[in-house]
């Protein structure tokens, strides 16, 4: 139980810089946080002893691991999804954005598993409901979705 | 060909001063930095179609709300347009004392406010079927009782600034209890987990048959109470308001901010407008922008001194 | 018997086509917001208000009121199908809805939850009809020192919730809480934990929060499994369904009374909702189960405890909006400045002075949970069909899209998005090392409640000679803390406790 173990020590140190901070507060900002990052810090150094308890055992657990090839795409689409955030803010607008890094991480998705015909017609469908939603919440409902450069 | 086309661009610039020129020729998008539903989206609302008559344009409300509005003010600084056609609504004390706690995304001095149309005026109140009735009997209930709670909206805020100069002022020792938002803190007080509330005049208006108000911290008495003294008639320096006003993002040009001085006026002097605001316990106040600025510095220097006395607490 | 008249009254004002159409209308709003992923009930009625400022006030209730009340139930639809709650006050319809979906009866979970949902929205509304004003002068006994130890008591709930590992429950709602402290302190004032960014002031919304840690690693499973069409078989649908699982439902009329019960009375505390009544009813039908161990491999029973439980809290919540003018709840609040842009004063004398408002809004959301089983049924069964035939390469992202839209338009900030995205992988990361999203989610809901409470208490206190006294001197505070004790304790009354890990068996 090696990550349980990382867990409960990173747990620790950062309730540490968190207590810390506490002390800039006045009394009734930080008596809460205060009693709140103790009871953590309990809980975390009963984890981390019972993590410790257990690896003496050697029980070994090879649940939920994730192969190197998936771990890359899931850090991918987690790069893009920021990247779709700050550009859509930015430069792209809502609709725009929306539609480019949708169809772009379904394209990184669906790889060789659909053909070109379906791909395209799944890609007009997802464009249909980002314009959609675009015209009923920015339009009809006035939400200041963000604009972009263009409009 | 060169030429043709420096001056097919002459021309589109000189129509785009032309439609400049002439504000505001489309939507004016009003942003509440508050949840929609609340006081200041109300106020908007009441505001928005004698707006629309007087601009000519539609209004357009938005909300942009957190961190009791300083997402939004600091969105107003930072990002949005100086053209006019994006306003903000603000709010005093807010935005002064948000900047003097810190950590916020804007200074005081950049909000450009151009009018402040409303305010709100703390007053004292009590449960009605509370035995005290007058300010006196608050004094003598306090020194018997030793402690008294008061509970409002907020710290720091008008109410928690109020309740620390009113024990300042008295010699009383008065605990201030901060509830999330004025409305929060009227079970508290129903419920008699506090012995009174320093609360805004909105409220003792909408709950005046369950509450009754012993005095009122502004300069003069108030329609809705006519019989209660202020805190000066009772020898105690104490007026504290929150106001409510419109803002500019800084940099928009002198003219559109007459444009958009002069139609609050106009709205403010529309008779069934202040029947309405005067119905739900606002109060109708006339600052302009210079006198908005006047209001801003002589608030930030009264709480910049009261914030340091109470820093330590 | 004025009630009653005001109520027939308020029905026959009903077949007025206009507002019998806005009902519908409400009805279908609130069902697709409630059930896409991310989209939640709050962020429905904050969009739909504005426009119902030009509506009369009982139109403008009653269209409300529907889409509020078939929000709450479509919900229940993204949980199941796809494990996203599609509001916080479905987030323990997952632990039972998806993976009886994995077994491919999708269809009776969604029976399941509607008829749940229709028993639980009846009760809490006739239930308020019935006691309004009473009860509204006992939630005014709930001060803060009880506030706090309700707080603590839906801690406590993280015992019988967490499946496998309490410790690492506890740890988790903790960090929850921890997570509700960023922004400003509410009592204090302080800027807490923001490490000097402003974008950080405004805290961690509940919404953002809650999109974030269900549906991005949900995304993160399509995303592994993306050459695939879709996550699960729906199984073939038996004809008399529909009847079978109507019966089975209504004959657990104890589990259902039990958690609209549950509902209502969370929901007639201010500060408390669907989001806490729905883990509660959760653990109270584990606890009171003759069978628990079978809790989280897909039983009805679980779906049938949140589902009427959450749809009950509705009725609930109107008791002390109504009659007290104080909203529990986020949607609450805003129907409040609904009633306030109609010049109506929320209060007792409401009921007087407007009773035909009254009386119309509360007749409207009858009728608009009896609708919203037909719509709902329809609706459901096309969700249903239609999540099977989009390739998950293409769900991941769409969810993806909806999250995003969701978490930005609570507020319509953009910083709301950033801390979805964080908060999603984090979760993610975090269910791999055993930390749950429901803990985390139920501190981050809890959070300001236990805070708020504890430091108005003390406050409050310092009449006393010792400010904590406060917390165990009033006779309320005892029921919480007794019932905190014998939650906590639980684990250790039941003897055999069977590890279950929520139907991910391969």
């Amino acid at each position: 139980m090696i990550a349980d173990i990382v867990v409960s020590i990173f747990i620790l140190i950062f309730s540490f810089v968190l207590f810390d901070q506490t002390k800039q507060y006045n009394y009734l900002s930080a008596v809460f946080p205060r009693f709140l990052l103790g009871l953590l810090m309990i809980l975390s150094v009963v984890l981390l002893v019972r993590a410790i308890v257990l690896w003496k055992k050697r029980r070994v657990s090879a649940a939920g691991s994730i192969s190197l090839k998936d771990f890359f795409y899931i850090c991918l689409v987690a790069i893009l999804s920021f990247l779709w955030v700050y550009v859509m803010d930015w430069v792209l607008g809502f609709l725009l954005g929306s539609i480019v890094f949708g169809i772009v991480i379904f394209a990184i998705l669906a790889g060789r598993s659909l053909k070109a015909k379906q791909f395209v017609l799944f890609s007009l469908g997802y464009c249909a409901i980002v314009f959609i939603f675009w015209y009923t919440l920015g339009r009809l409902l006035r939400v200041p979705f963000p604009r972009g450069l263009f409009f | 060909m060169k030429v043709r086309v420096l001056v097919v661009l002459f021309a589109l610039l000189a129509l785009t001063f032309v439609l400049a020129e002439k504000y505001p020729s489309k939507p004016i998008t009003y942003v509440i930095c508050f949840a929609p539903g609340g006081e200041s989206d109300i106020t908007a609302r009441l505001q928005q179609p004698y707006l629309e008559k007087i601009l000519g344009v539609p209004i357009v409300i938005t909300y942009k709300e957190g961190g009791g509005g300083a997402v939004g003010w600091t969105e107003l600084v930072t990002r949005a347009k100086p053209d006019g056609y994006t306003i903000y609504g603000t709010n005093l004390p807010h935005t002064i004392l948000q900047p003097l706690q810190g950590g916020v995304g804007y200074k005081t001095e950049q909000i450009n406010n151009i009018y402040f149309f409303q305010s709100t005026p703390c007053v004292l109140a009590v449960r009605i079927d509370s035995p005290i009735n007058t300010f006196e009997d608050f004094v003598k209930y306090a020194k018997e009782k030793g402690v008294v709670t008061l509970g409002g909206s907020g710290q720091p805020s008008a109410n928690s600034f109020a309740t620390v100069r009113l024990a300042k002022l008295t010699g009383l020792n008065i605990v201030y209890v901060p509830f999330s938002g004025s409305g929060t803190a009227v079970p508290a007080l129903l419920g008699g987990h506090v012995d009174g509330l320093m609360t805004y005049t909105t409220m003792a208006v909408q709950y005046r048959d369950k509450m009754k108000v012993i005095a009122v911290a502004s300069e003069k008495r108030l329609p809705w109470f006519p019989d209660v003294p202020t805190f000066r008639e009772l020898g105690i320096d104490l007026v504290e308001k929150a106001y409510r006003g419109v803002a500019v993002p800084p940099g928009t040009p002198e003219d559109v901010k007459r444009v958009l001085e002069a139609a609050v006026k106009e709205v403010n002097n529309n008779p069934e407008f202040v029947a309405k605001m005067e119905e739900m316990g606002f109060v109708i106040e006339n600052y302009d922008e210079a006198a908005s600025a006047k209001l801003v510095s002589e608030l930030m220097a009264y709480y910049k001194e009261l914030w340091e006395e109470t820093k330590g607490k | 018997m004025s009630g009653l008249q005001n109520l027939a009254y308020g029905f026959a004002q009903l077949f007025i086509v206009k507002t019998l159409l806005l009902m519908l209308g409400g009805v279908s709003v609130g069902l697709v917001i409630g059930s896409l992923p991310g989209l939640s009930a709050t962020m429905g009625v904050a969009l739909f208000l504005p426009i119902t400022y030009w509506l009369s006030a009982s139109d403008s209730l009653v269209f409300l009121g529907s889409l509020y009340m078939a929000a709450i139930y479509g919900g229940s639809f993204s949980a199941i199908l796809l494990r996203t709650p599609g509001t916080p006050s479905n987030i323990g319809t997952t632990f039972d809805g998806y993976p009886m979906a994995k077994q491919g009866r999708g269809w009776e979970a969604i029976l399941t939850a509607t008829f749940a949902s229709l028993y639980g929205a009846l009760f809490g509304l006739i239930m308020f009809l019935i006691f309004a004003p009473m009860l509204a002068r006992i939630a005014l006994k709930f001060g803060p020192p009880e506030y706090f130890w309700l707080g603590i008591f839906g801690l406590t709930v993280i015992s019988s919730l967490s499946r496998g590992n309490t410790l690492k429950g506890f740890i988790g709602g903790l960090i929850g809480v921890l997570l509700s402290t960023i922004g400003v302190a509410p009592v204090g004032g302080n800027v807490r934990f923001t490490f000097n960014m402003p974008q950080l002031i405004g805290g961690v919304g509940l919404i953002p929060a809650l999109v974030g840690l269900f549906c991005i690693p949900q995304v993160i499973e399509m995303i592994l499994n993306r050459s695939k069409q879709q996550l699960y078989q729906e199984a073939k649908v038996q004809r008399g369904l529909v009847r079978k699982t109507f019966v089975n439902v209504m004959k657990r009329q104890i589990d259902l009374l039990r958690a609209s019960v549950i509902g209502f009375i969370i929901g007639v505390l201010p500060g408390a909702g669907g989001n806490i009544a729905n883990l509660v009813a959760y653990s109270e039908a584990v606890r009171a189960s003759k069978h628990p161990e079978k809790f989280g491999t897909g039983i009805p029973e679980g779906v049938i405890a949140t589902e009427a439980s959450n749809n009950a809290v509705v009725g609930g919540g109107f008791v002390p909006l109504m009659t007290l003018g104080v909203p529990g709840t986020p949607v609450d609040a805003i129907l409040y400045g609904a009633l306030l842009m109609q010049g109506l004063r929320p209060g007792v004398e409401l009921f007087t002075t407007r009773a035909d408002v009254v009386y119309t809004f509360i007749a409207g959301v009858i009728l608009a949970s009896l609708v919203m089983v037909p719509v709902g049924l329809a609706f459901g069964r096309g969700m249903a069909k239609l999540i099977t035939k989009i390739p998950l390469s293409l769900l991941a992202p769409t969810i993806l899209f909806l999250t995003m839209v969701g978490s930005y338009c609570v507020s319509n900030n953009i910083s709301d998005v950033y801390m979805m995205l964080i908060l999603g992988f984090l979760g993610f990361v975090l269910r791999k090392l055993g930390f749950e999203a429901g803990p985390i989610t139920l501190g981050l809901i809890l959070g300001p409640i236990i805070e708020s409470g504890l430091v108005q208490g003390l406050l409050i206190g310092r009449q006393l000679t010792q400010p904590w006294l406060i917390f165990i001197t009033r006779p309320l505070c005892w029921v919480f803390i007794v019932l905190s004790v014998f939650f906590l304790l639980w684990p250790v009354f039941l003897k055999k406790r069977i590890v279950v890990s929520g139907g991910e068996q391969k």
